[in-house]
C-alpha cells in the first residue's frame, strides 16, 4: 500500500459497558483509506463491540468516533442509518441475508433503499454477483445456496453501494478453508478495486494474514503492533 | 533456543547450584533427554565469562563442594531482551516458545505480551506468504499453504498454552 | 415375549416421545424465557377461548334458569272455579330509561297465592323491593325516583323471585283493585313456558351460536401453532436425526397437549373469575346470578376433551411438511404449492348442507343441517385463506423495498400470516353473514313499527275519578304546556269500534275536520261502520250489560282524516261531547294527553313523579320513551356483545402472533438495521405484512359471509338486503385493527433492532 494515506475513520479512547461488564476500556483505532485492517483478539475481548462502535451501530459511553471528520455521535439516528447504508458495508458471519428475498434482491436492497429504481439496482447487483462469481445463484433464495456462495452474496451486498469502509465480523467463521480463502480474496480484491478500507474482525491469523495491518484487542484496549506495514 | 537463556531464566528466581539448575531444567523442559552436567557447567562458565551470572559463594557439604550462581543485572537485561524478541517464524518452534512462556510466567511477566509480539511476527510472515500465494502458481500456493498452516498451528498452540498456564497461575495464586 | 411386555415396551417409547415433546416445549426456543413465553402465549390463547366456551355453555343454562323464574312469577290464567283470593294490577314505571316492573296486589280472601321470593302479600301501603331497586332508592342517583315510592318498605324480594341480581322490581299492596277494570284475578303464580319464537329467530340464534363458537375453535387451532415456523424447524431437525414420522407427530402432539392443558386450567380460572363478576355485568337490562352460570357437565366434558384434541390435531396436521420434507423446512426452501381441492371441498360441503336445509319444509328438520352447514362453511374460510394468499401473492413482483420485503415473506410462507389473521377473518365472515341474514330476516319476521306518537306527549288513561285526577295532576305540573282530555269508549254492536269523545279543539289536533261544532260526529276515513249503526257504549275491553247506554251513529256524521302518521288515536269514530248528551261517561276510560314543554329525561321523570299518586290506577305512556318492540332486538344485542368480545379476542391473538413473528425474525431485523436500513422501512414492511392478509382475508370474509347469508336466507325464504354501512364499518374496523396491531408490534421491532440483538448471537 502507498504510505501517508488519509484517515477515513478514527476512534479515540472508546469506553463501552453493558451493565456490569466492560467491553471497551479506552480503545483507539485509526483506519486509513483503502487499507485492510485486521482486528484480532480472543473471544470476549471486545473486538465485536469495537466494530459496532466504529460503525455507528452502537454509541460508546465515552470517546469519539469520527468518519472523515464527522462525529458519529453527533448525528441523528436516521442520519447515522443513512451513513451506514451509503458509506459503510457490512459482512457478518451468518444470517445477514433476508431469507425471503432472492440473492439478487438482497444485493439490490441497499441501492433501492437509497432510492434507486428496481431495474437499475438489480442490474448493478447482478454485476456484483458476477464479480464475486455467484451470478448463477442470482434468482435463488439464501436458503437454497451453499454457505460459501451465501457469504459471497453478502460481500456483494456490502460492496454494491461502493462503500468507503467495509466492516467484516468473522466473515468466514462458518466456512471451510478453501471457501473462506475464496471469500477473503474476493472481498479484499473488491475493496482494493474501489479503494474501500476493510475492518476485518477475526480470531484466526490465517484470515488476518489478508490484512495490511493488524491490531489486537485485549481487555477492552487496543494494542498496536509494530510488525504491520 | 539456547540452554544459556533458559538457565539464565531459571536463575532469575534466585541463586542456585549447578546441580539444582540441571534438575530444574530437566523437570520443566526436558524430562526425556536430561541435560549433561558437563553441558550445564560449560554454559555457566560462558555466562560467568560474559558477566551475566556471578558466583554467589561456595557451600560446603557432604559431597563435592558446590558453587552457587546468581543472575547479574546484565543477565536480567539479557533475558528480558530475549523474552521480548519474537522468534523468527519457522516450523517447529514450540520448544523455544514453550520455554519462553514458562519462563515469562515464572518470572511473573505474564504471557500475553509475549504472545502478541510473537503473533505480530508470525502474522507478518503469514501476510507475506498469503501475498505470494495470491500471485503465484499452484505449486507456490501449495507450499505456502503448508507453511501458513504450520505457522497458524504454532500460534494457536501458543495461545492455548498461554491460556492454560494463565489458568494454572490463577489457581496457584489462589 | 408375551404381548403384555411388548405393549409395555411400546408404551414406554410413547411416554419417551411425549416427554421429549414437553422438554422441547419448555426448553425448545433459544432461551428458557422465550420458550416459556411461547408456551404461555399458546396457553393464554387457548385459555381465553376455553373461558368463553364455558361462559357460553353456562349462559345457556343461566338464560334457561332466568326464563324459568320469570315464568314462575307470572300470574296463572284465571279460573272461574275458585273463589277469588287475590287481585293484581300492573304498576310498572320507567326511570332514566330503565323499566321498573311492579305489581299492586289486593287480598280478597284467605290464603292468597304468593309470588316466588315473597313471604306474604304486602298489605295496603306496604311495598317489597328487589335488592337492586332498594339500593337504587337509597343511592343519590335514585333521589329523583323516591317520590314515586311513598309506601312503607317491608322487605326485599328473594333471589328465587328475580331473574337476575340487577333486576328492578317491586310488589306493593293497595285497595280497590278488585273492583277496577285494570285489576285482574290471580288464582296462583306460575305459567307454563311458551316457546313461540319465530322460525327465523330460531335460525338466527342457531347461526349466531355457530358464528360465535367457530372462531373460538379457530383460535384454539391457531394458538397451538404459535411460533409454528420455529417449531417446524426443530421438528424437522429431529426428523433428520432419525425420529420417524410417528415419533415426530407424537413429539409435536406433546407440546400442543401441554399448552392446551395449561390453557384449560387457565380458562377454568378465567371462567370462575368472570362468573363472580357476572352480577356487575348487565346486558339489555338482564344480569345473572353466578349460581345460574353453571355449564352442564356434558358440555364441560366436551370442552375438556375437544380442546386438547383440537389443539393436538391442528399441531400434528400443521407440521406435516416437517415430516414430509424436513430438509426443505430446515433450509427454508420454497414450500410445495398448496392443494385446492380439499379446501374447496369443505366450502362445497357447507353450501350443500345449507342447500339441503333450504329445501326442507319443516323448520325442525331444517335447523340441524343449516347449523352444521354453517359450521363447515365458516371452517372452510380459514382453511381457504392460505391458498388464496399464496395465489394472490404469487404474481406480485417489485414494489418499494418495504413492500418487497413483505410480499416476499408472504410468498415464502403464507401459512403463518394466514394463521395470524384466521381468527379475525372467521369473525368477519360470520358477522357479515349474520348481519346480512338479520337484515333479511327482519323484513320477514317484521318488527312492529314504533307506535306512532308525538315525542313530546304523555298519555294517561284512567277510569272515572282516576282520569280526572290524572288531568288535574298534569295540569298542575310545571313541565306540561297543554292538557287535552277525551273519553275512549267502545261501541259494541253489529259493527264494533272505538269511539273517541273530545271537544272540537282537541279533535282538530289530530284530525282534519271539515267543520266542527259541539254535537258533531265524524267517521275516520276508511271506517267500516256505516251511519245508522247501533250499539252499546261500554268501557274498553268490557262486555256490555243491560244497563249499558245505547247509541246510534248519526247520518250527519262527517268525514275526518288523520292529520299525519303521528296520530295516536285508533278509534274510527269521533264525537264531540254534545253528541252523547245524556250518556253518563263518568265511569269510562278517560284519556288525558299532555304536551311537555321540553321532553327531556329529567322532565319525564318529574312528570312521572307528579303522577305517582295514581299508582296502578292509570296507564302512563310517554312518547319520548316509546320504542318499537323489535322482535330481534334482544338476539341482536346478544350477538353484538358476543361479536365485540370476539373481535377483541381476535385482536389480542393477532397482536400476540404478530409480535411472535417479529421475535422469530429478530436476527434479520438486527442485521438489516445495522447495515443502515431505516426502522421505518421495516415497520412499513410489517404493516404490509399484516395488512395484506387482512385485506385478502377481509375480501374473502365478505364474499363468504354474503354467500352464507344468501344460503341462510334461502333456508328462511327471505330476500337479501345489503347493509353497506355495516360493510363499511367492518372495513374501517379492519384497517384500524391493522394499524393498532402494527403499532403494537413496534416495541418488539425496536428491541429487535436495538442492535444489542446482534451481540446476543
Amino acid at each position: 500500500m502507498t504510505g501517508a494515506t488519509e484517515t477515513v475513520l478514527e476512534a479515540v479512547e472508546l469506553h463501552k459497558s453493558f451493565g456490569e461488564t466492560t467491553a471497551l476500556h479506552g480503545a483507539s483505532v485509526t483506519v486509513r483509506a483503502g487499507e485492510v485492517l485486521a482486528v484480532l483478539g480472543p473471544s470476549g475481548s471486545g473486538k465485536s463491540t469495537l466494530l459496532h462502535c466504529m460503525a455507528g451501530i452502537l454509541l460508546p459511553d465515552a470517546g469519539t468516533v469520527s468518519y472523515r471528520g464527522i462525529d458519529l455521535a453527533a448525528l441523528a439516528g436516521h442520519r447515522r442509518s443513512a451513513l451506514r447504508r451509503d458509506e459503510f458495508g457490512f459482512v457478518f458471519q451468518f444470517g445477514q441475508l433476508v431469507p425471503e428475498l432472492s440473492c439478487v434482491e438482497n444485493v439490490a436492497l441497499p441501492l433501492r433503499l437509497a432510492g434507486q429504481r428496481r431495474k437499475a439496482a438489480e442490474r448493478i447487483a447482478r454485476e456484483w454477483l458476477a464479480r464475486l462469481d455467484v451470478d448463477t445463484v442470482a434468482g435463488k433464495r439464501p436458503g437454497e445456496v451453499s454457505g460459501g456462495q451465501g457469504q459471497r452474496v453478502a460481500v456483494a451486498r456490502a460492496m454494491v453501494t461502493r462503500p468507503k469502509v467495509v466492516f467484516a465480523d468473522e466473515p468466514t467463521g462458518a466456512l471451510d478453508s478453501l471457501n473462506s480463502e475464496r471469500v477473503l480474496e474476493l472481498l479484499v480484491a473488491a475493496a482494493r478495486d474501489t479503494n474501500a478500507a476493510v475492518v476485518l474482525v477475526t480470531h484466526e491469523t490465517r484470515v488476518a494474514a489478508f490484512s495490511d495491518r493488524d491490531i489486537t484487542v485485549r481487555d477492552g484496549k487496543v494494542r498496536q503492533t509494530e510488525f504491520s506495514r | 533456543m539456547s540452554i544459556a537463556n533458559t538457565l539464565l531464566g531459571l536463575l532469575e528466581s534466585g541463586p542456585r547450584h549447578g546441580y539444582d539448575l540441571k534438575r530444574a531444567y530437566d523437570e520443566r523442559f526436558s524430562a526425556e533427554r536430561p541435560l549433561h552436567y558437563g553441558q550445564v557447567y560449560s554454559t555457566l562458565q560462558r555466562l560467568l565469562r560474559n558477566g551475566l551470572v556471578s558466583e554467589a559463594g561456595v557451600e560446603a557439604g557432604d559431597g563435592p563442594e558446590r558453587k552457587r550462581y546468581a543472575i547479574t543485572d546484565a543477565g536480567i537485561t539479557d533475558i528480558e531482551k530475549w523474552l521480548a524478541s519474537p522468534e523468527s517464524p519457522s516450523s517447529y518452534l514450540q520448544n523455544t516458545l514453550y520455554t519462553k512462556v514458562v519462563l515469562a510466567l515464572l518470572s511473573g511477566r505474564g504471557a500475553a505480551e509475549l504472545l502478541d509480539t510473537q503473533r505480530a511476527a508470525h502474522l507478518a510472515k503469514m501476510r507475506e506468504l498469503t501475498k505470494r500465494k495470491t500471485g503465484g502458481d499452484l505449486a507456490d500456493a501449495l507450499i505456502c499453504d503448508h507453511a501458513l498452516f504450520h505457522l497458524e498451528a504454532d500460534l494457536r498452540w501458543l495461545e492455548l498454552t498461554a491460556a492454560r498456564l494463565d489458568e494454572l497461575t490463577e489457581r496457584v495464586r489462589i | 415375549m408375551n404381548a403384555e411386555s411388548r405393549y409395555g415396551a411400546r408404551n414406554g417409547r410413547w411416554w419417551g416421545d411425549l416427554a421429549l415433546g414437553i422438554r422441547l416445549a419448555v426448553g425448545g426456543a433459544r432461551t428458557l424465557r422465550a420458550s416459556v413465553l411461547r408456551l404461555g402465549l399458546s396457553a393464554f390463547g387457548i385459555g381465553l377461548a376455553v373461558a368463553l366456551l364455558l361462559i357460553a355453555a353456562g349462559l345457556n343454562v343461566g338464560l334457561t334458569a332466568q326464563d324459568d323464574r320469570s315464568f314462575a312469577r307470572l300470574p296463572a290464567p284465571a279460573t272461574a272455579a275458585e273463589d277469588a283470593r287475590l287481585y293484581a294490577a300492573a304498576g310498572g314505571t320507567t326511570f332514566e330509561g330503565r323499566f321498573i316492573e311492579g305489581d299492586y296486589f289486593e287480598v280478597t280472601g284467605a290464603n292468597p297465592p304468593v309470588p316466588p321470593g315473597l313471604a306474604r302479600i304486602p298489605a295496603p301501603g306496604e311495598i317489597v323491593l328487589s335488592p337492586a331497586l332498594a339500593e337504587l332508592l337509597d343511592s343519590p342517583e335514585g333521589a329523583a325516583l323516591r317520590p314515586r315510592f311513598d309506601e312503607r318498605v317491608v322487605g326485599t324480594i328473594g333471589n328465587e323471585g328475580l331473574t337476575g341480581p340487577t333486576e328492578l322490581i317491586f310488589y306493593a299492596g293497595s285497595t280497590g283493585i278488585a273492583g277496577s277494570a285494570l285489576g285482574a284475578e290471580v288464582p296462583g303464580f306460575g305459567q307454563p313456558q311458551t316457546g313461540g319464537l319465530a322460525y327465523g329467530i330460531v335460525l338466527l340464534i342457531a347461526l349466531g351460536a355457530v358464528v360465535l363458537l367457530v372462531p373460538l375453535f379457530v383460535f384454539v387451532a391457531t394458538s397451538s401453532r404459535i411460533a409454528g415456523a420455529e417449531r417446524d424447524r426443530s421438528l424437522a431437525a429431529l426428523r433428520l436425526v432419525g425420529a420417524d414420522g410417528r415419533q415426530t407427530r407424537r413429539i409435536a402432539a406433546a407440546e400442543a397437549l401441554l399448552s392446551s392443558v395449561v390453557g384449560l386450567a387457565l380458562g377454568a380460572g378465567l371462567f370462575l373469575l368472570a362468573r363472580q363478576a357476572a352480577p356487575e355485568l348487565e346486558l339489555g337490562g338482564r344480569s345473572m346470578f353466578p349460581a345460574d352460570i353453571v355449564p352442564p357437565w356434558y358440555l364441560v366434558l366436551l370442552i375438556v376433551l375437544a380442546i386438547p384434541l383440537l389443539a393436538v390435531a391442528t399441531a400434528v396436521f400443521g407440521m406435516r411438511r416437517a415430516v414430509i420434507e424436513p430438509l426443505g423446512v430446515l433450509r427454508r426452501a420454497k414450500p410445495v404449492q398448496r392443494r385446492l381441492w380439499w379446501r374447496l371441498g369443505l366450502l362445497v360441503l357447507g353450501v350443500g348442507l345449507l342447500g339441503t336445509a333450504s329445501v326442507q319444509d319443516d323448520p325442525d328438520s331444517a335447523v340441524p343441517p343449516a347449523m352444521f352447514g354453517a359450521v363447515v362453511f365458516l371452517v372452510a374460510v380459514p382453511v381457504l385463506l392460505p391458498w388464496v394468499i399464496e395465489r394472490v401473492m404469487a404474481r406480485v413482483r417489485g414494489g418499494s423495498p418495504s413492500w418487497q420485503l413483505a410480499s416476499r415473506r408472504l410468498q415464502l410462507d403464507s401459512g403463518t400470516p394466514a394463521r395470524v389473521v384466521a381468527g379475525i377473518v372467521v369473525v368477519l365472515a360470520g358477522v357479515v353473514g349474520l348481519q346480512t341474514s338479520m337484515a333479511g330476516l327482519d323484513s320477514v319476521v317484521g318488527t312492529s313499527p314504533a307506535a306512532a306518537s308525538n315525542q313530546d306527549e304523555v298519555e294517561v288513561t284512567g277510569y272515572a275519578e282516576d282520569g280526572a285526577l290524572a288531568e288535574r295532576l298534569l295540569s298542575e305540573s310545571v313541565d306540561v304546556e297543554r292538557v287535552r282530555s277525551g273519553y275512549d269508549v267502545y261501541l259494541s254492536g253489529q259493527h264494533s269500534t272505538g269511539l273517541y269523545v273530545a271537544d272540537c279543539q282537541t279533535l282538530r289536533l289530530e284530525f282534519q275536520l271539515p267543520d266542527c261544532r259541539d254535537g258533531a260526529v265524524f267517521q275516520v276515513a276508511g271506517t267500516e261502520v256505516p251511519a245508522g249503526s247501533t250499539g252499546q257504549l261500554v268501557a274498553l275491553g268490557e262486555r256490555g250489560t243491560a244497563d249499558s247506554p245505547q247509541w246510534t251513529v248519526p247520518e250527519s256524521a262527517g268525514a275526518a282524516r288523520p292529520r299525519d302518521a303521528s296520530t295516536a288515536t285508533t278509534a274510527q269514530l269521533l264525537a264531540t261531547p254534545g253528541a252523547l248528551a245524556g250518556v253518563d261517561l263518568s265511569g269510562q276510560a278517560r284519556t288525558v294527553r299532555a304536551e311537555l314543554i321540553s321532553p327531556n329525561p329529567e322532565a319525564v321523570d318529574r312528570v312521572r313523579n307528579a303522577l305517582a299518586p295514581l299508582d296502578w290506577r292509570a296507564s302512563i305512556t310517554f312518547g319520548a320513551e316509546q320504542g318499537g318492540e323489535d322482535s330481534t332486538a334482544a338476539v341482536r344485542a346478544g350477538l353484538y356483545a358476543g361479536t365485540g368480545l370476539l373481535i377483541l379476542l381476535a385482536g389480542v391473538s393477532l397482536l400476540v402472533l404478530a409480535i411472535e413473528q417479529v421475535k422469530e425474525r429478530r436476527r434479520v431485523f438486527a442485521v438489516l438495521s445495522a447495515s443502515g436500513v431505516p426502522r421505518g422501512v421495516l415497520a412499513r414492511s410489517l404493516l404490509w405484512q399484516n395488512a395484506v392478509p387482512i385485506g385478502i382475508g377481509g375480501v374473502l370474509a365478505v364474499g363468504t359471509g354474503l354467500l352464507l347469508a344468501r344460503l341462510v336466507l334461502g333456508v328462511a325464504d327471505a330476500p337479501m338486503v345489503l347493509d353497506w354501512s355495516m360493510l363499511g364499518t367492518l372495513g374501517g374496523a379492519a384497517v384500524l385493527l391493522v394499524l393498532l396491531v402494527t403499532a403494537g408490534t413496534y416495541p418488539a421491532l425496536r428491541s429487535a433492532t436495538r442492535l444489542a440483538a446482534l451481540r446476543a448471537e
